[in-house]
């Protein structure tokens, strides 16, 4: 968690989020682990649901964000990028909160907002690999759970 | 404890109602601040609540804004849980009437002891309300309490004339005396006229003193062995024990006089006025206490009727005398 707190409360040094520093993870693993727990028979459960829940969701803004974009409105852009940013930062998911930050509190240009949406999806698609990977390690051969 | 929860994103919630249930609390999961208001204001709402800043519907903000100009008597603690972390948002949600501010991502042992202060806060003033309201309680008995007595004792608080339950305690012994005597009694009705408009300009305290004024005069006026009573309100009765009929006009004349003599004072804030109504009773025709009254209660109403018309005519306060001679049968 403490990475988490320096990485994702840089209002006192303006910049930070300018762009996802290059030792920053895409994932912060260690936070998804955070959520396990030992006391129940199926301890990463609440993980799992997490990260199918987390993949749903951004989705979902992504194409939010891409819309808002389309039609310049900002403020729905804004939105999506402040929900992702929270959900985002929840699960450890770290560049992407990095990036949704900049979507959210920069002066939006369709150029400048086209550019971190492309970002973001990129990125996504890099932490799709890793939770992915994630979600089969802790549920085994049986993907669906 | 029972904890509120509002927050739009399914991540968030989830795992902050796992978090919550794992430290053994109670969670109502919200969506957005319509559904929270909602919670918020059912009878058995959650003492503590945790508020996204930004929802759907209603803002977190705008929730802590309208529960504070609610004055409710149990004030729900307000956790605004937010990913705007700048000073500014900070101070913006606590002038809001937020109690406590934590950013997203929260750290779970922040938010562990934030709640507990929280916790600590809101039993207090739960405690206090209960407090409260057992005083309250204490209060109203004990007023009930001291009505009961009153209406056991046997004079006016205000007055220290006879009340009601003195007067008619009293005059039944009068009337038992007057059956074997032969003797007859004076029963005066008097009803105080203007306390109404006293109390309306001067106000009741000015009221109260106006009718332990008129009490006074009352006492003066009558012999020791006269029974003089305050029913209630501003209506009083005298029962003239061993008072022939004829010799009414004289008592109510140095009643009247009485009065006016107080009037004639300068430097009274009010002045007094009574409505006088008065039969003669002579025990043989078995009408009851109550009835009699009620005989000078006409009389006296007639007496006022009289005295309105006589100042619409005359234009002076000049009262007359009750007509004695007139007295309604009942």
């Amino acid at each position: 968690m403490s990475i988490i707190q320096v990485d994702m409360d840089p209002k006192e040094e303006p910049g930070l989020y300018d762009k996802p520093s290059a030792v920053m993870p895409s994932v912060d693993l260690s936070v998804l682990s955070s959520f396990e727990d030992p006391d129940t028979t199926d301890a990463s459960g609440l993980v799992v649901e997490l990260i199918d829940l987390y993949q749903k969701e951004a989705t979902r803004l992504l194409e939010t964000m891409r819309q808002g974009i389309e039609t310049k409105d900002w403020s729905v852009v804004k939105r999506a990028a402040h929900s992702l940013r929270g959900s985002s930062g929840n699960l450890g998911v770290l560049r992407m909160a990095c990036v949704c930050d900049r979507m959210e509190h920069s002066e939006l240009s369709h150029t400048l907002a086209t550019q971190l949406l492309q970002d973001l999806e990129e990125e996504f698609v890099h932490v799709g690999h890793i939770l992915v990977a994630e979600r089969q390690r802790r549920c085994g051969a049986n993907t669906d759970r | 404890m029972r904890i509120l929860i509002a927050e739009d994103d399914p991540i968030s919630r989830r795992v902050l109602a796992v978090q919550l249930g794992k430290w053994g609390h109670e969670v109502i999961s919200t969506q957005n601040g319509l559904e929270a208001w909602d919670v918020l204001h059912t009878a058995d709402a959650p003492l503590v609540a945790i508020l996204d800043w930004m929802m759907p519907g209603m803002d977190g903000v705008e929730i802590c804004r309208r529960m504070r100009q609610e004055k409710t008597d149990s004030p729900t603690y307000i956790i605004l849980l937010t990913a705007k972390s700048r000073k500014e948002n900070v101070i913006e949600g606590l002038e809001a009437g937020a109690d406590d501010y934590l950013t997203k991502p929260f750290d779970r042992h922040e938010l562990r002891v934030r709640l507990q202060a929280g916790a600590r806060i809101a039993e207090l003033q739960e405690n206090l309300r209960e407090r409260v309201k057992e005083l309250e309680e204490a209060i109203i008995e004990k007023e009930h309490a001291e009505q009961e007595l009153r209406n056991l004792t046997l004079t006016d608080h205000l007055t220290g004339l006879y009340n009601h339950r003195g007067f008619f305690t009293l005059a039944e012994h009068v009337a038992k005396l007057g059956k074997r005597s032969g003797q007859q009694s004076l029963l005066i009705y008097a009803d105080m006229d203007g306390l109404k408009q006293i109390n309306d300009t001067l106000g009741h305290a000015t009221g109260s003193k106006a009718i332990a004024k008129l009490a006074e005069i009352l006492q003066q006026t009558f012999r020791d062995c006269d029974i003089v009573a305050r029913l209630g309100g501003d209506e009083f009765t005298i029962l003239c024990p061993n008072v022939r009929v004829d010799e009414a006009d004289r008592i109510i004349q140095r009643l009247r006089d009485n009065l006016q003599a107080y009037n004639n004072a300068s430097d009274n804030d009010f002045s007094l006025s009574l409505s006088l109504g008065a039969v003669p009773i002579d025990y043989t025709d078995n009408l009851t206490l109550e009835e009699q009254i009620a005989a000078a209660d006409r009389s006296m109403y007639r007496d006022k009727q009289l005295r309105k018309a006589e100042q619409i005519l005359q234009g002076n306060n000049r009262l007359p005398l009750t007509p004695i001679g007139h007295l309604p049968t009942t």
